[in-house]
This record gives C-alpha cells, structure tokens and sequence, in this order.
C-alpha cells in the first residue's frame, strides 16, 4: 500500500512539475524569439576566381538561416581587402546580388604577396538592423591557364597548361566547359602532368552560333592552393546554327511552318473567305437593283 | 415589295412582341441585367486581383471558363449547321426553326470567345497571338477559325434576314413602330424589292452560304478539339476528338435549339407556328445525333479502358472512381445518351414537353461533360508535381468564375430577348402560302 502511495505521489509530483516548468519553458522560448527578431547572425564565405591576364574575381556569399535554411542575403554592402602580415589595405566595396554574392574584380599583378609568394584577401560585412556583421578570408598563390587549340583531321583537342608564376602545377584535375545560354556544359576532363599541362578531347557535334563559334573554357575548381581557376578561348568548331528566323528549316517546331500546313492554311482561308467576298459582292448588287434608278 | 395576306397575318400576330416591352420582359431585363452586374464586379476583381481569385493555379490552369467556352461555341456550330442543312435539304418543316437555329448560332459564338478572355491571365499580351503567331499552333488555328466562322455565321443568318426586313419596312401600317426602327429595317433591307433579279441573287448567296458553312462547321469544330488533341495528355490525345467534338457540338446545339423553341412557344403563344410535328422532328434529330454521340463515348473509354495505359488510366480511374468524377461521369452519360433515346423510342413520351425535359437535361450533361474534358485530365499532369499543394493538383471553381460563368448564360438569354424584339422568331417571308 504505501508503494503505490509513493508511486501515485511520485506521478503527482511530475505532473505539478512538468506544468510548473512549462510556462518557464514557453517565456525562455519566446524571449529566444524576440532576440532572432531583433538581429539575425549572418554568415561570410569568401571564394576567388583566377581568369586570364591575372583578373581575379573576389567572391563575398553573405548568408543566414532563414526558416532552417541558409539564404543569400541581397543588396547588402561588402568591403574588400588585401592582407599582408603587417598591412591591411582596402581594395573597394561591391553589394550583394540576389543570391546573396557580392562581387569585387581587381588584378593579381598589383596585389602583395607574402615570401611563399601567397596573396591575402578578406571580405567584410559589418552589419546592419536586421543581420549581424560577419567577414571571412582566403589565401591564394597566383595561377593562370594558356590554352592551345589543337585540329588534326577532323578532330580537336584543347591542350592546356596551369602555371603558377613560372612554375608548372601538376596532378590537378582540371574541367573543359563549353559556355551555354544557362549553364556551362562540361565536355571533358584530365589532370595536369609534372609539365602542368593536359590535353582533353573536344566533341565535334556541339551546335555553336551563325558561325560555329564555340566559347570554351578550362576550369580548376576550388583547389586549396589556387582557388577556382579559368582562361576561355573562342573557336569555331560548333555546328552553325543560325538565329536568324528566315534561315530556320520548315518544321513543327521551327518559326516556319510545313509547306504542306502552310498551303492547307491557305486553301482553307482563300476558299472561306472568296466564298465571303462573292456573297458580299452580291449583296451590294441586290442593293444597287433596288434602287429606284436602278431597278 | 409585296407582301401577300398570310405573311400580313403573321406579322400581325408579332407586332406586339416587336412593339411593346411589357412589364414583364422589363422584369426579366433587369434581373438579366443584374446577375451581369455580379459578373461584372466579379471580373473587375479578377483584373485587380489577378487569377489568383479564380480556382485556376499550376497544372490546373483551365476551368470552367474554357468549358463554357467549349460549351457555347459548340452549341453555335450546332445551330450553324443545322440550318445550313434544313436549308440545302430544303426539309418542309424548316420554316419556324431556321430562324431560332440561326440566332442561336450567332448569338452563342458571340458569348464563347468571351470565356476565352476571360482566361487569359495577361490582357496587355493578348495582342501577341497576332503578332508572333505561328501557324503550326492549333491555338492559332483556333483564333483564326473562330474569327471567320463568326463573320461567316452573321452573313449567313443575315441573308436569311434580308426578306424579312424588307416586310418588316414595307410592313409600317400593321406593325406600327418608332420611326428609328423604320430606318434600321429600311438601311437592312438593302433596297430588297423581290425582283426577280433581286431573288435569284439572294437565293444564290443562301446555298452559296449554307454550302460552305456545313464544311466550315467541321473543321472549325474539329479544329477546337485540336486544341487538346494535339497534347499528348492522357484523355485528350485522342483521334477520334475531332468527330466527336463535330458530333457533341451538333447535338447540344440541337439540344439548345429545342429549348429556345419551346420557350418562345410558350412565351408568345406560338403553336400555330412550332408545332407538336417540329418538336417530335427535332427529337428524331436528337435521337440520331445522341446514338452517334453514345457510340463515340463508348468507342473513346472503351479503347483507353482497354489499352490501360499508364496515364490513360490515371485520368479514367478517376472519371470511374464514384469519390472523384464517377458520379458526375455517370451523370453527364445518362442525361446525353440514356434519357433522350428512351424519350425517342417510345410513342407515348414523344410529347413537346418531354423532349424539351429531355434536351434540357441532355444540354446540362454535354456542359458536365465537357467539364469532365478539361478538368480531370489538367488534374493529371505527365510530370510529377513537386509543390504539392491541394489547390494546385485539384481545381475548385472560385465564386468569381461561377459569377462569371452565370454572367455569360445571362448574356446569352439578354441577347436573345433583346434580337426577339427586334426580328420575328419565325421567318416571315417564307410563308407565301398559307401555313401548315
């Protein structure tokens, strides 16, 4: 008997607990809440895009969690520098496109680099009402592609060398992407030699423009050492494809229609409407008979 | 022109449907008018707001405008072909029907194409089925055909105006009308005088007409069955949709032509003119046109139930299911086919008045019908939806589209009244001899 006393006052005691608590529970909650409200802690990636003649592109992706989800945050102000042990230098401000990136291009042979011949970036957020500042840096050695185009017979071939100053980056995997109206299509890949160059076949059936021209480019993508890193050239080994309306085949889906629909459309329309024509001509001849000189 | 005693007697017998608005037809403008107020704020929201206030969302993005659409542009094609044929067979008993069969296509393809308005999401765009048309699009086959099909209905159902509106103008001491509508008949008319020239020209133009406007029908109808017959969506891509929108529209149209029939007989006393003979004709029409009609139905699910293709069965596991469609499809199969063929096959059921009952319910069934068209099949999509909200994979006419929808059969009913005010119901030019 006084077990199930205990027992029954142990249950009681838990249920007087577990609604003593709850209430405490729910204000810590919403006083949680009223914090997030206040100001949303915001996050900072930086990434750096290497492309021909030394360009770089600084890439700033501001985000938050917005609704359990990481969100690029648009239109917010991000400031760029350069870094070395001892200096800090501003390299100028860009703001935040609709997915949140923020985009600074300047050039890799005006930038500082430390003894291991590394440059130093660092982008910065600092805030505002609704999100919390953030920064993030990245550190890069120099790196560039030269691509040559290779034709034997009928066939093509991109050879490509990624260098890093004078000396040859080997054992990367590097991409061949041809540039397309959304996304670049990847037509092939290799991995560099101790000479820091691949040589990657190149398809003969990609639709180019008018004239065949095809832009293609080789792409390192987020190594350690060197960030992403692109050099692009234009050839012309597409098939042609015009985008001139005129110069389009007959077809369903093309801009002009089968002969065959064509003349159908035109047979059926000069038949309907002649027969309108014929009528109508008529009626005008009725009337003119009616009237009293004429009829 | 001459206007001979029989022909004198008839008009005496409409003058006062042409002269007078009673009270009555007053009454009935306004509550016309009315529900096409409703129809109007309707629409106005529907411009402000946008089609988010209609049913219509993602997959489902036609409703029960395009079914209205489909609805009263058939029953136009019905009323065209039908006189085109009454006339070329030169059937006897045409002349109290011609006229009814005539406005009935007329004033239907002026209500259709309105629907088709009133689905389009972007008015400030619609400019660019012109501009940037591509004549492999059944869309603007569509267009095209409805345009010449409306220019041709109206001359039709004007050359078979012409006599009566040179009676009507010559017709002033047993008429009695305002002198505005002396002038409107006498501009109409077209100096008609019935010469023998004048005649042969006129007669001439009517078979030159009802001649082209019978193949005309056809395509036109078959080329609105395009319309879903060229997708590849399961319950549409269909060869035989052609002949059987021809067939549908013919026959709600014929539906649609006994109603107004019975209705103007009722209204203006008229059993001397439709009588118990032209509603039992029309019925035998109906019933030929319902076995054809019931033959295709049967012909269209059997082959998709039979074949059990993925997506075919999709469509018609819904249309069968008594918790989604089954119901309404059992519906629409009894009042299109089961109901006016029983009505036709007996002696005895054969009165005025029941197969009116019949065409009315076979006219509602043809509107669920074509409902059971458009709807099931858009709530079918051949790619897997991914936002999977409710409205977007099931449709559910909004009030506005049912306002709408209201408003347009008002319409179509206001038209009619106000063109019976102004022309006879039946032509009164064909009866040169005493009538039967």
């Amino acid at each position: 008997m006084a077990l199930s006393k205990i027992i029954k006052l142990s249950w009681l005691l838990l249920l007087l607990g577990a609604l003593g608590l709850l209430p405490n529970t729910l204000i810590a909650q919403d006083e949680e809440g009223e914090e997030e409200v206040e100001q949303v802690r915001s996050r900072a990636s930086l990434s750096c895009v290497q492309k021909n003649d030394g360009v770089l592109d600084l890439k700033a992706l501001i985000r938050a969690k917005i609704d359990d989800r990481y969100t690029g945050l648009p239109g917010l102000e991000v400031e760029f520098f350069t870094t070395t042990d001892t200096s800090e230098t501003s390299l100028g401000k860009a703001t935040t496109d609709e997915k949140g990136i923020a985009t600074f291009t300047t050039n890799a042979k005006e930038m500082p680099r430390d003894t291991g011949n590394r440059m130093a970036f660092y982008a910065s957020f600092e805030g505002n009402e609704e999100y919390s500042g953030s920064d993030a840096d990245i550190t890069l050695k120099p790196a560039s592609f030269a691509l040559e185009a290779l034709e034997e017979d009928s066939s093509y071939s991109i050879q490509l060398t990624l260098m890093s100053g004078d000396e040859p980056v080997a054992e990367e995997d590097v991409s061949l992407f041809v540039k397309r109206l959304f996304f670049p299509l990847k037509v092939g890949e290799g991995s560099t030699d101790e000479d820091g160059m691949a040589t990657i076949d190149f398809p003969t059936d990609l639709p180019g423009d008018a004239e065949g021209n095809l832009n293609i480019f080789a792409r390192l993508e987020d190594s350690d050492d060197y960030g992403t890193v692109e050099a692009s050239v234009t050839k012309a080994w597409g098939i042609p494809v015009s985008d001139r309306l005129e110069d389009q085949p007959r077809a369903l889906w093309s801009p002009n229609p089968p002969l065959w629909m064509l003349l159908t459309f035109l047979v059926l329309m000069v038949t309907v409407w002649g027969h309108y024509i014929v009528i109508v001509y008529k009626l005008f001849q009725v009337k003119k008979e009616g009237q009293p000189s004429g009829g | 022109m001459e206007i001979s005693k029989n022909q004198t007697a008839i008009l005496q017998d409409f003058a006062p449907h042409l002269r007078k608005f009673s009270t009555r037809s007053g009454i009935w403008v306004g509550f016309l008018l009315a529900v096409i107020v409703v129809g109007m704020y309707a629409l106005y929201l529907q411009i402000v707001k946008g089609h988010i206030v209609t049913g219509m969302r993602d997959n489902v993005v036609w409703g029960l405008y395009i079914v209205n659409f489909i609805f009263f542009i058939g029953i136009s094609y019905g009323g065209a072909i039908l006189a085109g044929l009454l006339h070329l067979f030169k059937v006897p008993w045409r002349r109290p029907i011609m006229r009814i069969a005539g406005l009935t296509a007329v004033v239907s393809a002026m209500i259709g194409p309105i629907f088709i308005i009133l689905c389009i999401g972007r008015f400030d765009r619609l400019h660019y089925l012109f501009i940037h048309a591509r004549l492999q699009s059944p869309i603007v086959w569509d267009v095209v055909a409805i345009s010449t099909y409306f220019v041709g209905a109206v001359l039709f159902v004007y050359l078979f105006l012409i006599k009566d509106f040179a009676i009507y103008r010559d017709s002033e001491a047993v008429l009695g009308l305002p002198a505005w509508r002396q002038k409107l008949y006498r501009f109409l008319a077209l100096n008609y005088k019935d010469t023998a020239s004048q005649r042969r020209q006129l007669a001439m133009s009517r078979n030159l007409m009802a001649l082209i406007m019978i193949p005309m029908v056809v395509v036109v109808s078959s080329v609105l069955s395009w319309i879903f017959g060229m997708t590849l969506r399961p319950g549409w891509h269909s060869t035989i949709f052609g002949p059987y929108f021809v067939l549908a529209a013919i026959y709600s149209g014929t539906g649609v032509i006994v109603l107004v029939m019975w209705t103007f007989r009722k209204i203006y006393h008229l059993q001397d003119y439709l009588t118990d003979k032209h509603f039992k004709y029309m019925g035998f029409i109906l019933l030929a046109l319902g076995s054809g009609y019931g033959y295709f139905t049967f012909s269209e699910y059997l082959t998709g139930w039979f074949g059990s293709e993925r997506w075919d069965s999709e469509v018609l596991d819904k249309l069968f299911d008594p918790s989604e469609y089954g119901w309404w499809f059992l519906v629409s199969n009894i009042f299109t086919i089961v109901i006016p063929i029983l009505v036709m096959a007996f002696k005895k059921l054969r009165t005025p008045n029941l197969i009116t009952l019949a065409a009315m319910l076979m006219v509602f069934g043809m509107w669920v019908k074509r409902y059971l068209i458009v709807v099931p099949t858009l709530e079918t999509p051949l790619l897997p939806v991914q936002d999977t909200r409710p409205e977007y994979i099931h449709y559910s006419a909004t009030w506005v589209e049912w306002a709408l929808t209201f408003a347009g059969f008002a319409t179509f009913l206001l038209f009619f009244t106000l063109v019976a005010k102004l022309v006879t119901i039946v032509t009164v030019s064909d009866y040169n001899e005493e009538h039967q």
